[in-house]
């Protein structure tokens, strides 16, 4: 009785595929990595009393105040120039949006003053100092 | 809090208005001298006891620490002064 065997093939991976993918998958990552990034900015909450008024507005924009004096538009490095461009936009599109001033209790007050007189350059009116209740 | 209009004006006489100052250090001052909070609630109390529509004007040096300016802030609404407002010292 004849035998037959069937030639048996070798399965190889085309490694210079390989590479391909893995440039895709690095892409990728980076892509992702990107869209999650908020800079956490450490901030020291002045403290008060008793607050003011507590505000919910679901429309916020959080401007925020390391205590060298960078500025961030929700968690985000900016300048003055992008504070004044981001009011602007506000001022325009949305304007019952309200704006929170978040400030570290030891930052300069030239530096909080830079981005009040944008505020009030704008007539920007709806605005909150956010503060930590004493306890 | 409202921000004022940039243009807004408000005529008050001269001896309605208390003017406070805070310096690079956080400290009030009044007439040259360094006042602590209680003396300024007591002076605001006794202002708005003679004039409910006393004026309450504060210059801050630009250096001053935020957490002060907030404290006088905080002073200002729970002596319910109507007309308060602040305002930076020209550079030192």
């Amino acid at each position: 009785m004849m035998k037959f065997s069937r030639p048996r093939r070798r399965f190889s991976v085309p490694m210079n595929a390989t590479s391909d993918v893995a440039f895709l998958l690095l892409i990728f990552i980076m892509l992702v990595a990107l869209i999650n990034y908020r800079k956490e900015v450490k901030i020291d909450y002045p403290e008060a009393a008793k607050a003011a008024s507590k505000v919910s507005d679901r429309k916020n924009l959080e401007l925020w105040m390391d205590k060298s004096g960078a500025v961030y538009i929700d968690g985000s490095p900016s300048t003055l120039a992008e504070v004044e461009n981001t009011i602007g936009e506000l001022y325009r599109n949305a304007p019952d949006t309200r704006i929170h001033v978040i400030a570290d209790r030891a930052t300069p007050f030239a530096r909080v003053n830079d981005v009040l007189a944008i505020l009030q350059l704008l007539e920007y009116r709806v605005v909150s100092f956010v503060v930590r209740d004493k306890t | 809090m409202n921000l004022p209009a940039k243009d807004s004006t408000r005529i008050v006489a001269r001896e309605d208005i208390l003017r406070y100052e805070i310096d690079a250090s956080g400290r009030i001052v009044s007439g040259g001298s360094t006042v602590d909070a209680g003396t300024v609630e007591r002076a605001i109390r006794s202002g708005t006891a003679r004039n409910p529509n006393i004026a309450v004007a504060l210059a801050i040096s630009p250096h001053a620490p935020w957490q002060a300016v907030v404290s006088f802030v905080e002073l200002a609404q729970k002596l319910r002064v109507e007309s308060f407002s602040f305002k930076m010292q020209e550079a030192e």
